[in-house]
Parts: C-alpha cells; structure tokens; sequence
C-alpha cells in the first residue's frame, strides 16, 4: 500500500469501525492474486506458526482479507495491514492441519466496487514448529556492537524476551555477545553463549547453575568461537579462531570476515579441561557440530599453506582462494578420543566452499550453506544452502528455499521437519528468518519470512537476525546471565589437557 | 497592595522578555547552524515502530516527546521557539508554586537559564551524545516536575489526591521520565516537611515524605528483579545527558546542577515582601544568571565554521563551504582543511586552491577527546570522494553507536542508491519519510528508489559515480579517514580527469613526487592550455629537485615561473637558514611553501 494511499485507507477504516468485517458479496474477478507483503507464496506452513499477517499493496478505500479452511473454519479482518487475532488464527490454522489455507483479498476501488483477487493456498503442515527459537538481534555493522542482543521468540505468537544484552552492563568499554546455543534443543534447560571483551568468557547455564568459563588456555589460538554442545555427552566442541575484518572497497558485499589461523578444541564440562581436537597449521578448521547420538562431529577444514610470514597480506590478496571442505571424525565418549578424519563433501571440488554442517535429527541429512569461497557466508552473496543425503552420499542445493542473496546460518527443527535460516532476500543487507518445510522426500517448500505483528516490522527494523536455533522450551535461567557476563564475575580458566586425537 | 501587584508583574514580563530576547538573540542570532546539525544528529520518526520502542523503555515518554521536539529545530526559528517556550514555562511553574513574587522572581528563572545553557554549552559533544534528545530532555524534565509540583502543591487539591500523586509519581514517574520524576519526589518530600506545607497532620508528614522516598528506590527495584538492563547507576542517572567527569566535562553537569539545588531551595524558602533590597538583588541574580548561562555557550570558531560547512554542503553550495574554509583565522581543523579542498573540488578549482586553504590539524576544542573528523564529517567525505562502501560503512558503524541519525541515514540513501542497491535504498527512504522536516529532502529520491530515473539524472549522484572507477579489493582505513582517501586516490592511476587530478594532487599533499610527470603529461591536454596553477607550481619544484622534461609546452604562466625564481633567489641566498614565517608572506599559499614548509600536520 503506498503511503500516500494511507489517509484513504485510514478514513476508510474509521468508517467501517462501526460494523463488524463481512465477505463482500457481488465482487469481480480481479483475474490476478493481490500483491501483499511479506508474501508468503506457496510455502507451506506450520499448524502451529503465529498469524501470517502482511500488508495488502493494491489501492482502494477498503480491503478485507479471509482465512479459511476446508473443513469450514474462516477468519475474517480488515485490511490492507492485518492483524489477525492470535487464538484465531490457530483455530483455522488447526483446522487446515495436513491440508491446505486459503487466504482471499477483496478491495473496493474508488467507484465502491469490489474485486476479488485470486485466492491464495498455502498448504500446512502435519508437522510443528518448536515452540520457541534463539537469537541474536544486531546491527549488521563490522567493527562497533554497542547494544545487541540475545533474544527469544515464541513460534505461537509473537512474544519475545530479551535474554541478555550487552547494554546490561552499561556504557562501558563494551562487550560482544555471541551465538546463544541451547543444547539439545533446551530440553534439559542448557544454553551457553560467549562474551568477548570487558567480562570476557563462555556463560554455561546448566543443571550446575549459570556460570562462566575461560576457555583460552596457553596451547589454544583463542577462546571459543562457533560451538556444538554434545546433545548426548557432556563434552562441547569449540572452534578457536584468529580472525580479521577488512573492507571490500567496491563490492555489494562490503565486509569480509576471514580466518588466518583456526583450530577445534573440545571442552570436557565435568573436569573444566580443554584438549585440542584439530590443530594443525595448514588446515583452517572450524564450524563444529555433533550427530544426533553424540558420537560424530562434523566441521569445516580449509586447506592453506602460507607463504610468507603475512598471512595477512596474503589472504587480503587471496582471500578467494580458501576453500572449505567438510569433514567428519568419530567421537569415543568413553575415551574421550576422535578417529581418523573423514571427508564428507569436497566442496572446493564443486568450486565452491561450504559452512555451517548441520546433522538433521534423525541422522540422515547433512544441511550446509555453500559460498563461492571462504567461511563467513552471512555476507556472500553466493551462499546458498544445500543438503547431503548422508545415505547416498549426495549433495545438491536446496534451490526450493534458497534466494539470490546470502542465506546461511541454518538449524533443523527439533522432528527435523523444519528448516530455521537467515537470508538477506529482503534487501540485501539486513538478514531476516526464513522457515522452510523439509519433506520426508528429502526436498524443501519455498521458504517464508517469520511472522511478525506488524507486516512492516522487518521493513522498518534497522537490526539483523543473527544465529537462529530451535528451542523446545523456553530459557529458564535468563536473569543469571547477566550477573555471570558481568566483568566482576571472573571465568573459571579451562586446564588444556592435550589432544584428543586417537594416536597421538 | 494593588501596587504591588502590578510590580510584581512588571517583574515576571521583564525577566521574560530578557530571557526571551536573549534566548532568541543566541540561538537564532549565534547558533543557527548549530540548531540544524541538531536535528540531523536527532532520531524521530512518526511510526508506531519508533514509539513503541521507546516507551517501552525506562524514561521513554521523556525522550519520545524530547526527541520530537529536538527534531523541529530543523526550523530553527521553531526548534527554538519550542526551547525557550519550555524552558520558560519552567520559570512560571515555579512562580506560580513557591510563592515567589517581584524581583526575587529571578530565582524561577534558573533552572530555564540553566536548560538553555545546558543545549548550548555542548559543541563537539552533540556528536557523542548516546543519550537521546539531550537539548530538550533538562528543559522538558525540570518542566516537568515543576509542574508535578504544582499540581502537588495546588491549594485546590485534595488531601487524598495529593497523597494518589504522591504514590503514582514515586512509583510511575522515573518509568515515564527516569530522573525528573526523582527530582519531582525530592520537592515532594521538600515541601511536605515544611510547617506551611499540605500535610499538616504527623500521618500526613510522614506520608508526604515516605511516599517519595519509596519513589527512590523504584529504579532499583527494577534492575534487582532484572525488568531492565542497566547498571544501578544509569537507572539512577536516567534522562540526564551522558556527560563523563574526567577531562574538565564535569563542568557541563554545573547547569544541570544549578537547576536541581533551585528547584530542590525554592519551595523551602520564604521571602518576605518590602525593603529595598529585593529590588536590587533579584534583578542582579537574573543578570548574574545570564552572565552564567552566557559563559557555558560554547564559542569555537572552528566549530562554527565545520557547522557552516556541513551546512553548505548538504545544500551542495560549494561555493559558500570554500568561502567559509577560506575565511579560517587561525588553525583550521583537519575537518575544515578536508572539507574545504572537497569544495574546491566541486567547484573544480581544486589545483588552483587546495594549498591555498588555511591549512592545520588544530584539536577540535572539547572534553572529551575524539578522532571528531571520523563522526562529524567522515561518512560526508567518503561520500563526496567516491568511495560509498566507506561511507556506509562509516554510517552503520555510528548508527550502532548513536541510533539511527537522519544524517547517517540520508547518506546510506545515497550510496545504496550508487550502488544500484534500491531494496535497501527504499528502507532508508521509507525511514526519512517518516520524520516530519526530512521527509520532503527525501522525496526527491523517490523516482530514483522506484527505477523510474536513473540515479546519474541525479547531478550529484553522477558526479560521485563517476569517481567509482576502481575495482573490489580488501582495504581498511583504520579510522584515519582523510589520510585513507588521500591515499586511495594517490595510488590510483588513470581515469576522468576529476580522478587524475585527484591523483596528483593527494600525492601532492602527501609529499611523494614519484610518479609526478605520467601523471602531468596525462592531463595536460586534458586543461586545453591552462594549467592549475598547483600543478604549474609543482612542475617546476619537481623539475628543480628531480629533473624532468622540458616545461615549454607545459603551460606554466610568467608569473608562476617569475615567483619559482624568486623563491630560488631567496633560497639561494639564506640556503637552510630560509625559515617559513618570513616566506609565508611571499610565498604562501603556493605549493613550493607547503612542501618545504608545512610539516608535521597530522591527517586523521
């Protein structure tokens, strides 16, 4: 709807205050679907996703807008921004359950003539969504992080809670926060994230209460960076990176996130030590995450060897020449000890450089984001997601959900129905959540955009969505983090305790 | 009785009209250009989105009224108008509350000399300022609690309606105006111990007082239950400016101080009519105010002059930013010097100009210590110089640190619009459109956001485009924003005639002759016969200290070459012994002056 169309609307609105909304009767045919936004398209949906509202963008002095489903449930509201009620929508929404939702657009032009637009069908799911996800909201800036934040959503509606923010602490020298990982899907109430900065360190909140932890130890590159908690073992693998920011001076894609040295260390929760996993100098390894049984852990290996002294100098040049593999190695949780590796996808032999895997609960699919080159995919334009049948060994793209922009960091619903992601589709610079249903067949649906109160909500937000995970439940700790993040509680140090690695 | 009424008038209107006039007279008289930057650096916008978001914080409805008002000093005549009518309105709260009659009504007036001394005391801190609203959030909270006080304190009101207000100030108030509703309880309790005060009866007194006081520990409860994020501190210290103690800033808190220990005295004291000598005190302590007031205006002439300039440059008047950069008495900012060689630029006398400018790296005079060149006119420069990748960079970077700034925003406009990125264009668009004196600056993209011109019909997106001939690569600027666009266009080889001069000329401020002559010959023909008179400057110096080609057909005027031989007259006379004071008269404002003489100069 445009904006100078908006004081028609409104008074239309006013108008129609005093009546309840009614189908119109005798309308046209429009012979086309409406434009609305966001557009949901054909995906399919949740039965249990928060109302789908979105902004109708036809002119007109008046617009209603149905639900229903075939079993007879509709719901009816006013346009051109709706808002359906949440209890509602749920009730239509239930009753399309396995079938499909119907959505009509009618708009009544200057003449006080209706039309009716093409009816649009979106099928839904038999399969929820987990009630709750996590992540971050930021700026998508490169160098300042004043104010960010971990967040919590409610899939069933829209309510979110600040878990933490680094503003808690105040103006101060600052901290970073990152990834809000919850294990398991939270089912035990585990979460953990790292600080970086003033109060520094990996905040755990576990049946051992909230507490925080220094992961950086002598024989380590940093402290922990991307992290898989075991769902299984109390052990979480880490990756410990050295990590640069540099400008592209041209590009659209404007920042570029690069490693010169990375490595995999895993962290032993009941003993506060650190032994090294992978460590080796041609070798960029990172990007950690364990199979559903605990007993596997995937991640990301680049294969670089420098040389000269400036690596620095050289990627800045070369930066395009780091390609990342996917590996695998089993994991002995009795021993505590990793096997051989494994290559898992060659993406450098399809050109191209993979990020983020991503074991599908019931241990069958592998979910990666693909880029043209290098790891820092949530700006590379190139990155789509793609998924490995690890029965057949086959990869390929999943081109139903994926855009011409990024799209990256991703998670599987905990029944691995559901496909959790960020996209920049929107506009190419702030990243969005986008669901996507992943069938049994081993293919996705066309992906939507999360579901806000208001359609503009994500059209006027200057922030990103960063790091989504699914959560069954919701954080149960949320008030001990921020006395844990505090710079006056000091982290316990990890102990190093050597490798990991069988043999060595 | 009669009589004294009218005197007591006489005073209320004559202490107005001063504080009026003088009001008036500074800040649109002085401190136009500063009331501009203001609104640029003010983020409001009349979206539910923005509301929401800031009265669902803590001191919200304070800095949502205060951020719309801010924002109308885009109007300058209204922007102050609104100052001074609140600020004012302060003054006859109190007056009309304490009882405070004639001359000794100066005393009201304080705490509205203080609200404006505390907007036009700030100068370079307006950019660093995280606080929203800061011009406008004292004068709207100490009206505030005066009137709450007022309202108290109103002979009409009844017993259990003051006691309701009491309870929903001390436990509402600081959600709604953090700080002020404090200040608001503090009269409480100041005028409700007082013999003459409302609550006469011992329940009363203690109620009166014990009210409030739970008000105090409102902010405290909040962080204790973990409602809010913040230090105990900042809650207590909500809605006042973010003024630091260190480096002789705690003296912009002495406004602020002055206006609370009046607000706080004026209900305790009595002032008992007759004698002489109110006549003569009160109208001293409202000139002894003005004085105050008047010493914290910050009075820079750097300041003002990088005010001008931005000015001038946001309505592409280069020609009135050289005047101004030209018109520099004593040691220019680096933001001047960069300013000014951009409007040269523009007006394409940049190698007959640039080392005629005044040029320096004085410290931008404030507190607060600051690299001032990279928030006050960086994203600017970048922008201007072709490089939006930067520039936008440079904006989000701020945004995170100041919120969302119509400036940042209007220049992300630009450059996502540059860059052919319409969807993102449209979000800043959508943003500015949603401000009330923005938005029709903003309409004149429109037809650019929806594809329905192109963005080189746009004259200065075209010129700035034309500077975009480079390919992608990794680069950093590590903050040093001037230096980096010097340095970008020095390495730079070929290109429009505007980027080859770029080229020489930034190699010329940087001192590095090396590759001087490919980079003359290039545009030689390119000035059809009349040659900058820089580059004239410098073929010769270069040719004197490296050799070169012959300069018979380089266009070198008889002048110029009639000044080099004087300057190796001199030089061959004094030899080392040639200082630059005494050439500067002779030789200044040439380049010869500025490579043998200008050292040290810091780019930031």
């Amino acid at each position: 709807m445009s904006m100078r169309y908006g004081w028609i609307w409104g008074a239309a609105c006013a108008a129609l205050l005093s009546c309840g909304p009614s189908v119109p009767r005798d309308a046209v045919e429009a012979g086309r679907a409406a434009r609305v936004e966001p557009d949901l398209g054909e995906a399919t949906l949740p039965p249990n996703i928060a109302p789908a509202n979105f902004e109708v963008l036809e002119e007109g002095t008046a617009c209603v807008v149905q639900v229903r489903s075939r079993r007879g449930q509709e719901l009816t509201v006013r346009g051109p921004v709706t808002d359906f009620p949440v209890e509602d929508w749920h009730r239509v929404l239930a009753s399309a359950r396995g079938d499909t939702l119907f959505t009509d657009v009618w708009v009544r032009d200057g003449g006080g003539r209706w039309a009716r637009f093409d009816v649009r069908r979106n099928p839904v799911a038999r399969d929820s969504v987990d009630s709750y996800i996590t992540y971050r909201l930021i700026r998508p800036s490169y160098v300042e992080y004043e104010g960010m934040a971990l967040v919590e959503r409610r899939m069933e509606d829209f309510g979110e809670r600040v878990l933490y923010s680094n503003l808690s602490l105040g103006r101060g020298p600052g901290q970073c926060v990152n990834c809000h990982m919850p294990r398991d899907y939270n089912r035990r109430g585990e979460t953990q994230f790292h600080v970086r900065h003033e109060g520094g360190g990996t905040v755990i909140s576990d049946r051992l209460g909230v507490r925080k932890v220094d992961l950086k130890t002598d024989s380590t590159l940093s402290a922990g960076v991307y992290q898989a908690w075991n769902p299984r073992y109390d052990v979480a693998a880490y990756s410990v990176n050295e990590t640069g920011q540099i400008f592209h001076i041209r590009d659209r894609e404007k920042v570029e996130v690069l490693d010169f040295a990375s490595d995999l260390i895993l962290y032993d929760m009941r003993r506060n030590k650190v032994f090294s996993i992978d460590c080796r100098e041609d070798e960029f390894e990172t990007f950690p995450a364990w199979s559903p049984d605990g007993r596997r852990l995937y991640y990301c290996s680049a294969h670089y060897e420098r040389r000269s002294e400036d690596i620095t100098a050289e990627l800045y040049d070369g930066y395009r020449s780091l390609k990342y593999d996917i590996y695998c190695r089993d994991y002995d949780p009795v021993r505590m000890r990793f096997g051989p590796r494994r290559l898992v996808f060659a993406a450098s032999a399809h050109g191209g450089s993979a990020a983020f895997p991503r074991v599908s609960p019931d241990g069958r699919w592998l979910l990666f984001s693909m880029g043209d080159y290098g790891q820092f995919h949530v700006w590379h334009r190139s990155a789509d997601l793609w998924v490995m049948d690890l029965l057949t060994g086959q990869a390929r793209p999943l081109a139903e959900a994926n855009s011409a922009e990024s799209d990256s960091y991703h998670s599987w619903s905990s029944n691995g129905r559901w496909i959790l992601f960020t996209s920049r589709r929107a506009d190419g610079n702030y990243t969005r959540l986008y669901l996507s249903y992943f069938g049994r067949d081993g293919r996705a649906r066309p992906a939507f955009v999360l579901p806000q109160r208001h359609p503009r909500h994500d059209a006027r937000l200057f922030w990103s969505y960063n790091t989504p995970e699914w959560m069954v439940a919701p954080v149960g700790r949320a008030a001990g983090y921020a006395s844990a993040a505090s710079p006056s509680v000091a982290a316990v140090r990890a102990e190093y305790a050597g490798s990991a690695l069988d043999g060595e | 009785m009669m009589r004294t009424e009218t005197v007591a008038r006489l005073y209320t209107w004559l202490y107005a009209l001063l504080f009026l006039a003088a009001g008036y007279g500074l800040l649109l008289g002085r401190m136009e250009d500063y009331l501009v930057e203001t609104a640029w650096l003010t983020p409001f916008f009349t979206t539910a989105d923005f509301a929401r978001d800031l009265l669902g914080r803590p001191c919200g409805l304070l800095f949502y009224v205060a951020s719309a008002l801010q924002s109308c000093l885009a109007w300058p005549w209204l922007g102050a108008s609104l100052l001074l009518a609140v600020s004012a309105g302060t003054a006859f709260a109190l007056r009309s509350v304490c009882r405070v009659r004639g001359p000794w009504e100066a005393l009201c007036w304080l705490p509205s000399l203080a609200s404006v001394a505390g907007y036009v005391q700030d100068g370079w801190l307006i950019y660093l300022f995280k606080t929203p609203a800061v011009a406008f959030s004292m004068p709207l909270g100490l009206l505030g609690a005066a009137l709450l006080f007022r309202l108290w304190s109103s002979g009409r009101a009844h017993g259990a309606f003051r006691a309701a207000m009491r309870l929903a100030v001390a436990l509402c108030g600081w959600w709604l105006t953090g700080v002020y509703a404090l200040l608001a309880c503090a009269m409480f309790v100041v005028g409700g111990i007082l013999p003459s005060g409302q609550g006469r009866r011992t329940f009363g007194r203690v109620f009166s007082v014990a009210a409030p006081v739970c008000g105090l520990a409102v902010p405290g409860a909040f962080c204790a239950l973990g409602w809010i994020r913040m230090p105990l501190s900042e809650a207590y210290a909500l809605g006042l400016p973010d003024y630091v103690w260190q480096n002789g800033e705690w003296r912009c808190w002495l406004p602020w101080a002055v206006a609370v220990a009046v607000m706080l005295l004026l209900p305790a004291l009595r002032f008992r009519p007759g004698g002489r000598l109110p006549f003569l005190l009160g109208p001293l302590v409202f000139a002894g105010g003005m004085a105050a007031a008047g010493s914290r205006v910050y009075d820079d002439a750097n300041f003002r002059s990088v005010l001008a300039m931005k000015r001038a440059a946001w309505q592409g008047d280069w020609a009135a930013v050289a005047r101004e950069a030209a018109a520099c008495k004593g040691e220019p900012t680096r933001i001047q010097v960069a300013l000014g060689r951009l409007a040269l630029f523009r007006l394409g006398r940049a190698g007959d100009g640039w080392f005629r400018l005044p040029d320096g790296d004085a410290e931008c005079v404030c507190p607060r210590p600051y690299p001032f060149l990279r928030v006050v006119a960086g994203p600017l420069l970048y922008w201007q110089f072709g490089r939006p990748n930067f520039s936008y960079r440079w904006c989000m970077e701020h945004m995170v640190e100041y919120g969302e700034r119509p400036e940042y925003l209007a220049l992300m406009l630009k450059c996502s619009l540059a860059n052919g990125e319409r969807r993102v264009a449209r979000k800043y668009l959508e943003a500015l459109r949603n401000t009330w004196f923005f938005s029709s600056w903003a309409e004149r993209y429109v037809p650019y956001v929806d594809g329905l011109r192109h963005v080189d019909e746009d004259e200065e997106m075209r010129r700035v485009r034309e500077l975009v001939r480079y390919d992608d690569l990794l680069d950093g600027d590590n903050g040093a924003i001037e230096a980096y666009i010097l340095r970008s266009f020095a390495f730079t080889t070929g290109g429009t005639r505007d980027i080859m001069e770029l080229s020489l000329l930034s190699r010329l401020v940087m001192k590095g002759l090396d590759g001087f002559w490919p980079r003359f010959a290039a545009l030689l023909p390119l000035y059809g016969g009349r040659v900058p008179v820089h580059l004239q400057e410098a073929a010769l110096m270069v040719r004197q200290l490296q050799g070169g080609p012959d300069l018979g057909g380089a266009g070198i005027s008889s002048e110029v070459a009639g000044r080099f031989a004087r300057l190796l007259q001199v030089a061959g006379r004094y030899g080392d012994a040639a200082q630059g004071g005494w050439l500067k008269e002779e030789f200044g404002g040439t380049y010869w002056y500025y490579y043998f003489f200008v050292n040290g100069l810091q780019t930031k």
